[in-house]
C-alpha cells in the first residue's frame, strides 16, 4: 500500500480498529491480570504433602502413601516401607481414592421412612441416630431375641473392639472369611501340629504346582502375590521359575501359567493324591528326610500307591496318564518345587496338597512352606455366610442386625433375596459409608468415616514370616457427617450404661490406636515399618539376641509408628516345622475320597468333540436338554468384595484383555460356543429356572465342553450411579438356592 | 539428553491393570459408561490387549503410546501438535491440536484417543484432579506422555536440592504402581541404566516392529 493510496475510508477503518485495540486491550489486560491473580492465589495456597494410610479395599491392608494438595487427597501410591504392599498398589487400592469422592455417598445418619420395600430414608442428628440404636440394642436384650452383628474379617485392635461391644450384648459376631492362610491353618495342624499357619515362599521357588491357587490375581493378598509371582518368574541371578495350573476354567492365572490343566475343583484332589502315589511308587522322595521326620508315612504310602493308581487317577481327573506321570517327575528334578492351593479350597484338597509338599521336602526350606510364628489362638470365626444361611432357611431371626460393612451380603446367595432375608428381624443397621446392600437392607444408617478419613490399627494376614501391625491416623478430613466407627459404638454403650458401659472403655477410634501403639512399644520387639535393608538389618539382630528401640520414648514411638504406617518384627526362627516333626512325627492325612467311584462316573470328563448334551440331546432328561450347561461362578479380581460397590474405574476393567469393560462375560470352549451358534462377543441371555442375565460369549480354548463360566460382579440397583449400570447379577440365577452348589443353564444368542 | 524409554516384562506381569488405574487417576483422564464404551470410546491411556506375542498367544499385554523414535501421528499433525521432544517422548500440545484426529488414523498402535465429547466428572470428584495435568477439553485427541509432569516436577526438584536428576527422581504412575514389578523405566541412552540393560536382553521386542517406527516401549517375551 502506498501512502498516496491511503483514503478516508483506510484512516477510518484504521483508526477505529487502534481505538478498539486500546480499549480491549485494556479490558483483555485486566481480565488476564485477574485470571493471572485466581491461577496465582491457586498455586500458592495448593501446597503438596504426603501422608501415610492403610488401604482397605480387600483384607490384605496394603500402606498407602496419599498425596495431598491443600489436605484433599489427590493421589495413593503404595508405602514404600510397607512390607506387605513394598510401595505398590493394585488396582482395587488405586482405585480407593474414588470411594472417597464417591458422589454417592451416604450423606450423614438417617432412619427408614415406610416400608422397607420403599427405600425412604430422612436425615437424622447422631444424638437421635444413637438413642434409636440404643433403644433396640436394650430392647432386644431385654427381650432376649439376640443380636447378629457381620463384618469383613480381620485382625487387630479395631476387629477387638467391634468385637468387645458386641459380646455383652449377647450377639453373635460372625465375620465374611478372608480368603487368606488363616483358612489353611487347621489342616497345617492336623500335619504337622500346633495351629500356624502356612507361608508359601513362592518368590524362592523354582516350581510351582497351583491346584487352583489364583497366583497372579489376589491369593491370599494381591500385591504381596503379585510381587512374589513376578520374582518367582525372574527372580534375580535364577533361572526362570515354572508354573503349572489345575483350574476348572481359563482364568487370567490360567493364562499365566506354562501349562494350565483345566480339571475341577472337586478333582483335584485325585490328582493331588495321584502324585503322591507315583512319588512314592517310583521312589522320587527323600527318603532320608522323611525317615527323620517320622509318623504315619508306611499307612499313606500304602493307601494312596493301593488305590491311586495312575489309571484311575486319569479317569477321575481326565489328566492322561502320561501327563500325571510327567507332573510327578518335574516335581522331583527340580531343586526347590512347591506346591499351593486356594485358600478356600476343600479341606481333602488342602491336605493332599500338604502332603505333597511333605514328600518332596518342601517343608522348613527357602522356596517351600514355612509356618507363622505366631500360631492362633482364637476359635474358627463364625461365617456371616452360614449365618445367612441360616436365616434364609428359617432359623430364629435375632431382633437386631448389624452391619459394618457391606460384605456379607455381597457373598449372599441372591440379590433379590436381602429383603426377605430380614424380614423378620425387628432392626438393620447398617455403619457402611456408602450406598450399597447394607444401606438398601437397613432401618438406620450411620455412616462411618471411608478409609482415607480413618484411624487404622490391624494385623495383614499372614503372608510372610513378619508379624506386622498396620497403624495409621485419618490423612483427610471428614468429606461429609460421619464418624469414627468406635465413636459411634462408644457413645452407644454409654448410653446403654450397665456392663455394656462398664466394659467397653473405648470412646473414640483414636484411643483404641493409641492403646495398641502403647501395647506394641512395651512388647519391647520388632521395629517401624522400615526398607528391606533396614528390615533385614533389624532381623539379624533380634536373632543375635538385640533390640534396639525405634523411638526413645512410647510418645515418639507412636508418632513415628503412625508416620511409618506401622510395625513389624521381622525375627523368625526358621526351622520350627522340623523340630516339631521331630516330637511327634509327620500325620500325613490319606485320601477319604473313594476315587474308584470318581473313577467309574467320570464319563463327562473324557475328551469329546461335542459336549455330550448337545450330541445327544434325544438321550438326555428333559431337565438336561432344557439346560444342558453346568454352569461355574467366578469372582474377577477387579470387582470389589468389600468397599464401596461403586468405583467407575473398576468396571471398566471387566472382560479385559478381551475388550469387555462394563459387561458381565460368559466363558465357553469353541466347542460349545459353536453348538449354540455364538461367537467371540456375541451377545447372550445366561438362563437357569430360576431366572436369566444377559451377557458377552468369551469363546476360551480348553474350558470344559460342558460348562459355562460367569463373572460375578455385583449388581445394585437401589446403589450409586455406576453400581447402577451394572445390571446383570449371575447370582440371581440361583435363585434362593446356594451359589456354591451346583446349577445347570441354557446359553442363548440374544 | 536423556531418552527416555520403558520395558515391560510380559514374563512378570500380571495382567491386573494396576497400571490402568493409576494412570487414569494421575492423568485425570474421564471415567466412561457402558454406552460410551459400547461406541468404542472408553478413555484410557494404558489398555490391557490380547496380543500374539513373540513365543505365546493370546498374551495379555499393557499398550500405551510406543514413544517412537519414528513416530507415524508426528508425520501427519497439521499444527505439530504432536511432536518428537528431544528427549524422545511423542508429545501432545493440547492447545495446538484442532482435532482432525489425522494422528489418531496414523498410529498402528491405536492408542491416541479423541475426546468425543466434553470430559466430565461428578462435582464431588473434581478435587481428586492432579493439579499438575490440564484437563483436554473435546475436540482434542490425548496419550500418554510417560507422566512428562512428573519429569518437570522432577527437574525442578533436583535443581533447587542443586544436584543431578537421578534416575529414582522420575517415574510414570503406571511403573510406581506396578505389584508384579514388571515394569522399569529409564534413560535408554545411559549404558548403566537397568532400563537399557533390559533393552538389550534376548527376551526384548518391539511391538509391531516391522513398521520401522522404532518404539521405545520396550517388551520382554514370556518363556525362556
Amino acid at each position: 500500500m502506498s501512502p498516496t493510496s491511503f483514503n478516508r475510508r483506510d484512516f477510518l477503518v484504521y483508526g477505529g480498529a487502534t481505538v478498539a485495540g486500546i480499549t480491549l486491550g485494556q479490558v483483555g489486560r485486566r481480565w488476564l491480570s485477574r485470571a493471572d491473580e485466581r491461577a496465582g492465589a491457586w498455586h500458592e495456597q495448593a501446597v503438596e504433602t504426603w501422608a501415610t494410610s492403610v488401604c482397605r479395599e480387600c483384607p490384605a491392608a496394603c500402606g498407602l502413601r496419599v498425596r495431598l494438595m491443600d489436605r484433599t487427597p489427590v493421589k495413593l501410591e503404595g508405602n514404600p516401607v510397607c512390607p506387605v504392599s513394598r510401595g505398590r498398589l493394585c488396582a482395587k487400592g488405586q482405585a480407593a481414592l474414588e470411594a472417597y469422592f464417591d458422589p454417592d455417598r451416604l450423606v450423614g445418619p438417617a432412619r427408614r421412612v415406610g416400608r422397607r420395600e420403599e427405600g425412604r430414608f430422612e436425615p437424622i442428628a447422631w444424638a437421635d441416630a444413637i438413642q434409636i440404636l440404643t433403644t433396640h440394642l436394650g430392647r432386644a436384650r431385654a427381650d432376649r431375641r439376640g443380636v447378629l452383628a457381620l463384618a469383613a474379617e480381620e485382625q487387630g485392635a479395631l476387629a477387638d473392639a467391634w468385637t468387645q461391644f458386641w459380646t455383652p450384648l449377647g450377639a453373635r459376631v460372625a465375620w465374611t472369611l478372608a480368603a487368606g492362610s488363616a483358612r489353611l491353618a487347621p489342616r497345617m495342624g492336623a500335619l504337622v501340629g500346633a495351629g500356624g499357619e502356612p507361608i508359601f515362599d513362592v518368590e524362592r521357588a523354582s516350581y510351582v504346582l497351583s491346584f487352583g491357587a489364583p497366583l497372579v490375581e489376589d491369593w491370599l493378598g494381591p500385591v504381596w502375590t503379585q510381587r512374589s509371582y513376578g520374582r518367582f518368574r525372574r527372580g534375580g541371578g535364577r533361572s526362570r521359575g515354572r508354573f503349572v495350573h489345575l483350574e476348572g476354567r481359563r482364568s487370567l492365572t490360567a493364562r499365566k501359567a506354562d501349562e494350565w490343566l483345566p480339571v475341577p475343583a472337586d478333582r483335584q484332589a485325585f490328582l493331588a493324591y495321584g502324585i503322591a502315589s507315583v512319588l512314592l511308587r517310583e521312589d522320587r522322595v527323600d527318603r532320608d528326610l522323611l525317615a527323620e521326620l517320622g509318623g504315619n508315612l508306611a499307612d499313606f504310602e500304602r493307601e494312596v500307591v493301593a488305590r491311586y493308581t495312575p489309571d484311575n487317577v486319569a479317569v477321575a481327573t481326565g489328566v492322561p496318564v502320561v501327563t500325571l506321570l510327567r507332573l510327578a517327575r518335574e516335581l522331583a528334578a527340580t531343586p526347590q518345587p512347591l506346591v499351593v492351593v486356594a485358600a478356600d479350597a476343600r479341606p481333602d484338597l488342602v491336605d493332599a496338597v500338604l502332603a505333597l509338599n511333605a514328600l518332596v521336602g518342601a517343608l522348613d526350606r527357602p522356596g517351600g512352606v514355612y509356618e507363622s510364628a505366631v500360631a492362633r489362638t482364637a476359635p474358627e470365626p463364625i461365617s456371616a455366610a452360614s449365618e445367612l444361611s441360616r436365616l434364609a432357611s428359617g432359623a430364629k431371626p435375632p431382633a437386631v442386625v448389624a452391619l459394618r460393612d457391606a460384605s456379607p451380603l455381597r457373598a449372599a446367595s441372591s440379590p433379590h433375596d436381602l429383603m426377605p432375608l430380614f424380614e423378620h428381624c425387628d432392626f438393620v443397621v447398617s455403619f457402611s459409608p456408602y450406598l450399597d446392600e447394607a444401606a438398601s437392607v437397613a432401618d438406620l444408617l450411620l455412616p462411618t468415616h471411608t478409609p482415607l478419613e480413618s484411624w487404622h490399627a490391624l494385623a495383614p494376614p499372614t503372608t510372610d514370616t513378619l508379624q506386622k501391625v498396620a497403624c495409621a491416623k485419618p490423612v483427610a478430613v471428614a468429606r461429609l457427617d460421619t464418624r469414627g466407627l468406635v465413636d459411634v459404638l462408644g457413645a452407644t454403650a454409654a448410653k446403654l450404661g450397665g456392663d455394656v458401659a462398664a466394659g467397653y472403655a473405648w470412646r473414640a477410634d483414636a484411643d483404641v490406636v493409641k492403646a495398641e501403639l502403647d501395647r506394641l512399644w512395651g512388647l519391647r520387639h520388632g521395629t517401624l515399618y522400615a526398607n528391606v535393608f533396614q528390615t533385614e538389618w533389624v532381623q539379624q539382630l533380634e536373632t543375635g539376641g538385640w533390640w534396639v528401640a525405634p523411638a526413645p520414648s512410647r510418645e515418639e514411638f507412636g508418632e513415628a509408628a503412625l508416620r511409618a504406617g506401622g510395625w513389624m518384627d521381622p525375627f523368625f526362627a526358621s526351622g520350627a516345622i522340623r523340630r516339631r516333626l521331630a516330637q511327634r512325627g509327620l500325620t500325613l492325612v490319606p485320601p477319604a475320597m473313594p476315587i474308584e467311584a470318581a473313577a467309574a462316573n467320570a464319563g463327562g470328563l473324557q475328551p469329546a468333540v461335542v459336549p455330550a448334551s448337545f450330541q445327544r440331546a434325544a438321550d438326555q432328561p428333559a431337565a438336561s436338554r432344557e439346560f444342558p450347561l453346568r454352569l461355574t461362578l467366578f469372582t474377577p479380581a477387579c470387582a470389589n468384595q468389600m468397599g464401596s460397590p461403586n468405583q467407575p474405574v473398576l468396571f471398566e476393567l471387566l472382560g479385559q484383555p478381551e475388550g469387555s469393560p462394563w459387561r458381565v462375560w460368559a466363558e465357553l470352549a469353541p466347542e460349545t460356543a459353536r453348538a449354540a451358534g455364538l461367537d467371540q462377543g456375541s451377545p447372550v441371555r445366561i438362563t437357569s429356572a430360576a431366572g436369566s442375565i444377559d451377557a458377552v460369549a468369551m469363546v476360551v480354548e480348553r474350558m470344559p465342553l460342558d460348562t459355562v463360566a460367569v463373572a460375578y460382579v455385583p449388581a445394585l440397583k437401589p446403589g450409586g450411579r455406576w453400581a447402577q449400570l451394572m445390571t446383570a447379577d449371575v447370582r440371581s440365577l440361583w435363585g434362593r438356592s446356594d451359589p456354591t452348589g451346583p446349577m445347570n443353564v441354557r446359553v442363548t444368542q440374544v | 539428553m536423556s531418552r527416555w524409554g520403558l520395558v515391560i516384562d510380559l514374563d512378570r506381569c500380571t495382567a491386573c491393570q494396576a497400571c490402568v488405574v493409576a494412570c487414569k487417576h494421575e492423568n485425570n483422564v474421564s471415567f466412561s459408561t457402558p454406552t460410551t464404551t459400547k461406541a468404542g470410546r472408553l478413555m484410557t491411556w494404558i489398555q490391557l490387549v490380547a496380543a500374539d506375542a513373540p513365543g505365546a498367544t493370546g498374551t495379555a499385554m499393557p499398550l500405551m503410546c510406543q514413544h517412537c523414535d519414528r513416530p507415524p501421528c508426528t508425520d501427519v499433525c497439521p499444527t505439530s501438535a504432536t511432536y518428537l521432544n528431544p528427549e524422545g517422548i511423542v508429545a501432545q500440545v493440547y492447545p495446538r491440536c484442532i482435532g482432525c484426529r489425522y494422528c489418531t488414523n496414523a498410529c498402528p498402535y491405536a492408542v491416541k484417543v479423541f475426546n468425543w465429547t466434553t470430559p466430565e466428572w461428578p462435582d464431588a470428584m473434581t478435587p481428586m484432579m492432579n493439579p499438575d495435568v490440564s484437563v483436554r477439553p473435546k475436540g482434542v485427541v490425548e496419550k500418554c506422555t510417560f507422566c512428562h509432569h512428573r519429569l518437570m516436577a522432577a527437574r525442578e526438584r533436583a535443581r533447587a536440592e542443586g544436584r543431578d536428576l537421578a534416575p529414582e527422581d522420575y517415574v510414570p504412575a503406571c511403573v510406581q504402581t506396578c505389584p508384579g514389578e514388571a515394569m522399569v523405566f529409564g534413560d535408554l541412552d545411559d549404558p548403566h541404566s537397568e532400563v537399557a540393560a533390559l533393552a538389550a536382553s534376548a527376551r526384548a521386542f518391539r511391538w509391531m516392529e516391522e513398521l520401522g517406527t522404532k518404539p521405545k516401549v520396550i517388551y520382554l517375551r514370556e518363556g525362556e
